[in-house]
């Protein structure tokens, strides 16, 4: 008697497509179908492009009359700057200033070893010139705060105010502290 | 009800207020911070004085080289070359409205010094000097000085001084001595010196050990330490008073121990010191007229080296309570001491200046230098640094110099530098080893008749 094991048959092999035989073709149907939605694309961007020209044509019409001075379309070109801009402005002013004023600041050596302080404003006119000047806080030392005035006369003129400040330094003046 | 709406019509009422307030100081003015000024040397004219013999005209050279010399040791001046000099010298007057001030501006001279010298009977001479603020166009100095021929030097000094005081409001250091003690000798004598180091003279000669000096408010007296013996040969400390005007010494403190590191009250009526009779060096008050004595400090450390303050309400001093030797400041009689120094491991000799400040030498690295600070201990600037040990700094009268010891070239001379460090000037030369250099007060003016 002969046993023997018998192996059970292997099963057929799957047929495996490869993926670009997964693409399912376009049968001529759906073809006809795409070229139609093609056809549909391009009328509506036509459509638009002729709208658009149309609204192009209307904005381009009033140029003309833009020219015509009325007053209420016309954009004026504006007396103030936003906040930043005006601090940068008196920023860049202050600054100018202070330089033109170190320029000519300069004292004995006696003077500078005790060690003074005086603060003055001055009113600066429209085109730079000095309209008033006062001791807000004087030294105590009367050389040192003629050494002060000097100073400040010699500076003349003083560097001419932007226009967002010329108001306020005709009116408010500016304050200066010598040296600090 | 009625009270809540009270309370609410009180706060609108403080609201509006409020906004009115704001308001009211919304327009605040720019700041511009001008910031530190260039410092400049003051410049100086001083024309050929006006002579009238080839004798008063050899006189004013010798006056025009002091005052040129003094005022240059100021480092704050510099005088104009001669020959840039424009006006026509035969046509100018020294008075007012006989020159023109343009030609004095006009070349940058911001100071005019005009003179003349006669001579007079008694082999005295006159020396009328005018200074002119040139771009005020303004006189602010008139003076004539009438002196012996042979204090011709001391005359030129005096007006130096006027010339200083008047430009700067501060006294003129140019009479003005300095006392030490120098060891040439082969002992430890007290030597006395001009501001500038010139016309050196020994004051003592005990020939032991003789130190730390102290100049009396009027310079007419100078205190000092000397090692003694008293009794049964013991060696003692005692503290003498040197007196110029009757060229006698006094005895004015020898107890038991140290009675040293002597300082005048500004107005000379006391003498602050150390003693240490009691056991520990501690800092006494002595009544220079009833020679009683009042403990300042009580310490378990040392204190020694009191410097009084320009108005004589405070004193500095150094202690070791702490540990190491550091500054401290105390009220004149002895309370609210504080300590005003942390750092180093030395810190000794402070000196207070008419300017309020402190300096004192502190031993930071591997040397002693010297320190300025503010009375209360903040913003402390070292004055020197790699210059060997530098000690003992003393203010000058004006406040603007700082006397002081150093072993830069070895052996320890006398220096002078500016309050900034600056502008160092070695004083002493071939007198061994000399230290504590202490700066005395302008005195009263010693020419023999000066008309203003």
């Amino acid at each position: 008697m002969q046993i023997g094991l018998k192996l059970p048959d292997p099963p057929p092999p799957k047929e495996i497509a490869k993926p670009d035989e997964m693409v399912i073709k376009p049968t001529l149907k759906s073809a006809q179908h795409q070229h139609k939605l093609v056809e549909n694309k391009n009328k509506q961007a036509l459509q638009r492009l002729k709208a658009l020209a149309k609204i192009q044509g209307f904005r381009e019409e009033p140029t003309k009359a833009h020219q015509i001075p009325i007053k209420g379309n016309k954009l004026s070109p504006g007396t103030s700057l936003s906040d930043d801009a005006k601090e940068g402005a008196e920023a860049h002013y202050l600054d100018a200033l202070r330089d033109r004023l170190r320029e000519n600041w300069n004292i004995p050596i006696w003077l500078d070893r005790q060690k003074l302080n005086a603060t003055v404003e001055i009113r600066i006119g429209l085109s730079g010139t000095l309209q008033g000047l006062k001791f807000v806080k004087p030294s105590g030392n009367a050389q040192f705060d003629d050494a002060v005035k000097k100073t400040i006369q010699l500076s003349q003129p003083l560097p001419d105010p932007p226009q967002e400040l010329k108001t306020s330094l005709v009116t408010n003046g500016i304050l200066m502290g010598f040296p600090l | 009800m009625n009270f809540t709406f009270k309370v609410l019509s009180s706060l609108i009422l403080f609201l509006q207020l409020s906004v009115f307030s704001v308001n009211a100081y919304s327009t605040e003015k720019p700041y511009i911070a001008v910031g530190s000024a260039r410092i400049k040397k003051t410049v100086l004219a001083f024309p050929t004085t006006r002579t009238s013999s080839p004798t008063t005209e050899s006189l004013s050279k010798a006056i025009y080289s002091t005052v040129s010399t003094d005022l240059t040791f100021m480092d704050m001046f510099k005088f104009l070359d001669p020959s840039a000099f424009i006006e026509e010298s035969s046509k100018a007057g020294i008075v007012p409205e006989s020159f023109k001030f343009t030609d004095w501006t006009g070349i940058g001279a911001e100071f005019l010094i005009k003179s003349s010298l006669s001579q007079e009977p008694n082999n005295t001479v006159a020396f009328e000097a005018h200074v002119y603020d040139t771009f005020g166009a303004k006189q602010i100095l008139a003076k004539r000085y009438v002196a012996p021929q042979n204090e011709l030097k001391v005359m030129a000094h005096t007006f130096a001084n006027d010339l200083v005081q008047a430009l700067t409001q501060l006294p003129g250091i140019f009479l003005t001595k300095i006392a030490m003690s120098c060891d040439i000798s082969g002992k430890k004598e007290i030597y006395m010196m001009n501001f500038d180091g010139t016309e050196v003279k020994q004051v003592t000669h005990h020939h032991s050990i003789a130190f730390a000096p102290a100049w009396s408010p009027d310079s007419t007296r100078l205190a000092y330490s000397l090692f003694t013996r008293h009794q049964n040969n013991i060696k003692n400390i005692d503290l003498y008073e040197f007196n110029f005007t009757t060229n006698t010494i006094r005895m004015l403190s020898n107890k038991r121990g140290i009675n040293s590191g002597a300082a005048y009250s500004p107005d000379g009526t006391h003498i602050a010191l150390t003693l240490s009779y009691l056991g520990n060096p501690e800092i006494f008050s002595m009544n220079l007229l009833t020679r009683q004595t009042k403990q300042l400090t009580k310490s378990f450390g040392f204190d020694v080296d009191p410097a009084w303050s320009s108005n004589g309400e405070d004193l500095a001093f150094v202690s070791s309570r702490t540990g190491v030797p550091m500054v401290f400041t105390m009220k004149s009689d002895g309370t609210g001491a504080q300590r005003l120094t942390y750092a180093g491991r030395y810190n000794a000799t402070p000196t207070w200046s008419p300017k309020n400040k402190i300096a004192f030498a502190g031993w930071i690295d591997s040397s002693f230098d010297i320190f300025l600070m503010n009375p209360d201990g903040t913003n402390i600037e070292r004055l020197t640094k790699n210059q060997g040990n530098n000690e003992d700094p003393y203010m000058s009268p004006d406040g603007n110099f700082l006397v002081f010891s150093s072993n830069r070239t070895g052996q320890k001379n006398i220096y002078v530098m500016n309050i900034d460090g600056t502008f160092v000037k070695r004083l002493s030369y071939g007198l061994g080893n000399c230290v504590s250099p202490k700066w005395s007060n302008p005195p009263v003016p010693q020419v023999s008749n000066v008309q203003h």
